[in-house]
């Protein structure tokens, strides 16, 4: 990227009014929760009361006959799809209870109706005969020998391979669903052989609930023009290759679109119940909604809980040395997107720090309760957390203080945190000696009061990416010299459309209020795999400046040819002017620029290029 | 009263808050017996040594109560802090009573203050009892009116919830006791009812080693719910010491 | 089963026709259109369906067709301009709102509390709000927002 920016920067670094700002402050934006269609039926849900239990049978006859229901829909009527279960790495999450209720809220039947009340009257009058089994509620419980298990075969799914002393294993033990282990460095027990001190320490966290004010909500219809889609989802091209895998249908054909979303903080990634909708509404022949309650929301998925037992061997300095760390995430009942979670807990558990031995074992436990998926940094919260924490029992116990043996282990800028990955890029000593500094007066109370104040400070590290993460952008000119920009980074209030609207704008020498953002959608869109690992801006960023480069470039083509003067002479400026020797030509502005642009798009079409990137 | 009777399926409505909920969740009423229009139960009067305030004031009213915040400015102070601005325009004290919930704020307030409650019963007949006597109303009785004890200066009360809540201090002098002074000391939301201790000053025990006397007891008195009975236990202690600290000073 | 109601919606009187399963949220954003009518809970917890009634805040969500029989509604379209104004303005600067799903709910509460208080102490907003939930936010922006547009109003006051 050859891009020059001046050190003045004029949108970027600045306060500007965030995009959306005053429809939501005059309560504009519609949001999927707001949508509704001509003809749409209203989908309810069956439950299993039993955490665990083998599915009998299920009587419907009596709910079929009942007023303004259109379709039902048992483990039956998706038996025969070409995937009937999801989850992320290994498949086993069934879009209707198959074989087994697994947690108190797995889904069991869907009746479509003209109206809510109907659906629900209908889902009252379906019968059900369950064989109840014995649950297992915890970690402790499912890892008990001879403890029921959940899954009586191996589900379907693959797991990734990984190098530089990572490997996963697919269910590798009863009520283990997925098992990450990483160990790096010199031989992790000769190390432990030389500390002068060895910790062991158990920490414990809970599950959360997202509890996004807009709850979990999709429309779907089903016609012969495909199968569309109107989805909360912060994922809409991997929902819609999702769908294509399980009802069978290519992926040309499904469009997902997307409206405001109402908080989503990972509660609406991966697939969920997207599936019961485009099922319901195959069934009906009727564009259907599926719209849970918040209790329902709390029930489709959580964080995880988890155990961490982290020993640690140190040198009488201070200085680490060895980490041994186990890890049980509580994984819920199906997988949803567990591997991911344990992924990341294994591999931030060292902390920030320099290490001569690490290993790490990650377990993903089945219990018959709520699948556990993405929240907001997972598995790395939690590990931080036991880190960080052990990290200040030890200073206390040796008698540092805890920022002093943090300065001592921090990694270095560049410094790889395992081997293989690319360096730290900031400077974590000088930013929490920055973040000391600022705060010193917190501690620096006089002892008067009564009262007493107690400072922690912890440090954590995070990539902004995930992997494989791949973004594109599309930039458009209208003839006023306005641009529009197109990306499927979906706003969920973290403000990234402001964000990359300002981007652009600084890439082009433009006002940001120059500058706005299309609605999202499969079909529109360009590709994008999900907003998530806080990664939008950085790699949709990315792409946006790519495509300001070439439209710089052409934009000084093009003035090159009217002014009759070579395109290197020329500097590109502000508002769609460009410099030539001290002089600003404003001819190249607005509407002159856009036909001209359309001009060079219409000869370059002629060549063959069909479409023309950002 | 008649029209609960003749109708054992309706259900009374003030505020209608709790209703709201119920009926949401699937519970069915054959009627709805409206009480926020009724005067008796939204009349407050002073008579026999007690403010009398009608159970269907939603809790916003009672906060704002001339007779109540001349005469006991502190717990109108408290009832200013029910729930949220919302609850408090429609909540009642009579739904906060008779819904028994285990974290209301209500029940252990009055029983901190001594007061007593008018219920209309099933019989037609009406009968007054401390207000600790709530939990034994059945489906058909009403409360119509609380009673609280008052003085010639304005009595003192202390309150304090906690978070979530985890748990809820209510302390009131007990009145008439001018020599030594006894203070009802109540703390809820720990179990499903609230606790009630006295705590009299003719020990000459300081704040400190009266919470931390109470500590002990405390464990098996609090449960789980929403929090750990260990935790509450020891916030607990905390909290009654500093509130002790306060009453027995007379510092509001 | 059909009822009608009447009651004033933002100075207006109405008369609406409604099902008897229908509560005041339902008959502000069905029946009459009325924006920012967000029912999140459902329980009266979250405070995203506020609405003023007789200019206290109650949860539309909870509140049965016939309990509106005669009351002055307001919601978010016909909060006193002035004081919504203000709010608007400062809850743009601090970012007050993420998401936007909570933020009817808020802008309707807090213009309650600016017309019983104007100048409310940073606790007597804590308390106020504290029945209007925001996932998004952690709340301090909101807080800052209501606590300078109430100054500016004051400053504006003087100014008059």
């Amino acid at each position: 990227m050859n891009m020059q920016f001046s050190n003045r920067l004029d949108s970027v670094g600045h306060s500007v009014p965030y995009a959306e700002g005053r429809a939501k402050l005059h309560g504009e934006p519609i949001y999927t929760f707001d949508l509704a269609l001509p003809g749409m039926l209203h989908v309810k849900l069956l439950r299993s009361p039993h955490a665990h239990a083998r599915l009998v049978s299920i009587d419907t006859t009596a709910a079929a006959a009942m007023p303004g229901v259109r379709a039902i829909a048992t483990g039956d009527d998706v038996r025969g799809m070409p995937q009937p279960k999801y989850g992320k790495k290994i498949r086993d999450q069934a879009v209707l209870v198959m074989d087994k209720a697994r947690f108190v809220g797995d889904i069991v039947a869907a009746v479509a109706a003209d109206s809510e009340e109907e659906a629900l009257a209908a889902v009252r009058a379906i019968t059900v005969q369950y064989d109840v089994l014995p649950s297992v509620m915890t970690i402790d419980e499912a890892r008990k020998p001879g403890a029921p298990l959940l899954f009586d075969e191996p589900q379907p799914g693959y797991v990734t391979s990984y190098q530089s002393g990572a490997r996963s294993f697919k269910e590798p033990e009863p009520n283990v669903l997925y098992r990450f282990e990483i160990e790096t460095g010199d031989p992790v027990d000769d190390v432990f052989a030389r500390c002068d001190h060895i910790f062991t320490d158990r920490f414990v966290t809970t599950r959360l609930a997202h509890m996004c004010l807009e709850p979990f909500v999709v429309l779907a219809s089903e016609t012969h023009r495909g199968i569309e889609m109107w989805s909360c989802s912060q994922y809409p091209f991997q929902l819609r290759e999702e769908i294509s895998t399980m009802f069978g249908e290519p992926e040309h054909r499904i469009l997902v679109n997307t409206a405001f979303v109402g908080g989503a903080f990972g509660g609406k990634s991966f697939c969920k119940l997207e599936p019961i909708a485009v099922l319901m509404s195959r069934l009906s022949g009727r564009p259907v909604r599926l719209c849970l309650t918040m209790d329902e929301t709390i029930a489709l998925t959580t964080k995880h809980a988890a155990v961490l037992e982290i020993r640690t061997g140190i040198a009488a300095d201070g200085t680490f040395l060895a980490r041994d760390s186990r890890i049980w995430l509580d994984a819920g009942a199906y997988s949803d997107a567990s591997a991911l979670v344990a992924d990341k807990a294994g591999y931030r558990i060292p902390g920030p720090y320099r290490w001569q031995a690490i290993r790490t074992r990650v377990d993903c436990i089945r219990t018959t309760s709520i699948p556990a998926g993405s929240f907001r940094g997972f598995g790395g919260v939690q590990a931080a957390f036991a880190s960080e924490s052990q990290v200040d029992m030890i200073a206390r116990r040796i008698g540092m203080s805890p920022d002093d043996i943090r300065f001592k282990n921090f990694l270095s800028i560049g410094e790889e945190f395992v081997p293989g990955e690319r360096g730290l890029d900031c400077d974590l000593a000088a930013g929490y000696r920055a973040m000391l500094a600022r705060n010193s007066h917190l501690s620096n109370e006089s002892s008067s009061s009564n009262l007493r104040r107690g400072v922690g400070s912890a440090a954590a590290f995070k990539d902004g990416g995930g992997e494989p993460r791949v973004a594109r952008a599309r930039i458009k000119i209208t003839t006023q010299g306005r641009v529009s920009i197109s990306t499927s980074g979906i706003d969920m209030g973290q403000g990234s459309v402001t964000a990359m609207c300002q981007i652009t704008a600084e890439a082009l020498r433009v006002p940001v209020s120059w500058v706005s953002h299309t609605a999202i959608s499969t079909e529109h869109s360009p590709f994008d795999v999900g907003t998530y690992a806080s990664s939008a801006i950085a790699l949709i960023g990315g792409a946006l400046l790519d495509g300001a480069e070439r439209i710089r470039t052409e934009a000084l083509d093009i003035a090159s040819g009217i002014l009759g003067v070579p395109a290197d002479a020329l500097t590109f400026d502000n508002d769609w002017a460009v410099s030539h020797a001290g002089t600003r030509h404003a001819a190249c502005a607005g509407a002159d620029l856009a036909k001209a642009l359309r001009r060079n798009r219409l000869r370059t079409r002629r060549r063959g290029q069909i479409y023309r990137a950002g | 009263m008649a029209l609960k009777i003749a109708r054992p399926e309706a259900a009374y409505m003030a505020g209608g808050i709790e209703l709201a909920d119920r009926l949401k969740n699937g519970i069915a009423y054959s009627d709805l017996i409206r009480l926020d229009a009724i005067p008796e139960l939204k009349a407050v009067s002073l008579q026999d040594g007690c403010l009398h305030i009608g159970a269907a004031m939603p809790h916003r009213l009672v906060s704002q109560h001339p007779l109540i915040c001349q005469y006991l400015p502190s717990f109108a102070d408290a009832v200013a802090t029910i729930g949220s601005p919302r609850i408090r325009t429609q909540g009642t004290i009579g739904g906060n009573l008779m819904s028994r919930a285990w974290h209301y704020d209500m029940l252990p307030m009055l029983v901190a203050l001594s007061a007593k409650v008018t219920v209309a019963a099933a019989d037609g007949m009406r009968r007054e009892q401390l207000i600790d006597a709530v939990v034994s109303l059945q489906p058909a009785d009403l409360v119509v009116s609380i009673a609280i004890p008052i003085e010639d200066k304005p009595r003192e009360f202390w309150f304090h919830r906690a978070d979530k809540p985890v748990l809820s201090l209510s302390v009131a002098r007990s009145v008439g006791d001018r020599e030594a002074f006894s203070l009802r000391v109540v703390l809820a939301c720990t179990s499903h009812m609230p606790i009630l201790r006295v705590v009299s000053d003719g020990t000459g025990a300081s704040p400190h080693e009266h919470a931390k006397a109470w500590r002990e007891s405390l464990v098996e008195l609090c449960d789980d719910r929403t929090s750990s009975a260990w935790y509450r236990a020891e916030l607990a202690e905390v909290r009654l010491r500093r509130m002790l600290a306060r009453a027995m000073d007379g510092r509001p | 089963m059909t009822n009608a109601v009447s009651f004033r919606l933002n100075g207006k009187p109405v008369t609406v026709a409604y099902e008897t399963r229908d509560v005041l949220a339902d008959i502000l954003a069905d029946h009459l259109h009325m924006r920012g009518i967000r029912v999140a809970c459902d329980q009266n917890v979250c405070g995203a369906c506020s609405v003023l009634c007789d200019g206290e805040p109650v949860a539309s969500c909870s509140v049965f067709g016939f309990a509106a029989e005669g009351c002055e509604i307001t919601t978010l379209e016909g909060l006193d301009r002035r004081i919504v104004t203000a709010l608007r303005d400062s809850f743009a600067r601090e970012i007050g709102f993420q998401c936007g799903f909570c933020t009817p709910g808020m802008l309707v509460t807090a213009t309650a509390l600016l017309l019983h208080n104007s100048a409310p102490s940073r606790a007597e907003i804590v308390s106020w709000m504290s029945g209007n939930l925001c996932r998004c936010t952690g709340y301090d922006a909101i807080l800052t927002a209501i606590e300078r547009a109430a100054a500016s109003l004051c400053d504006g006051e003087k100014a008059a």
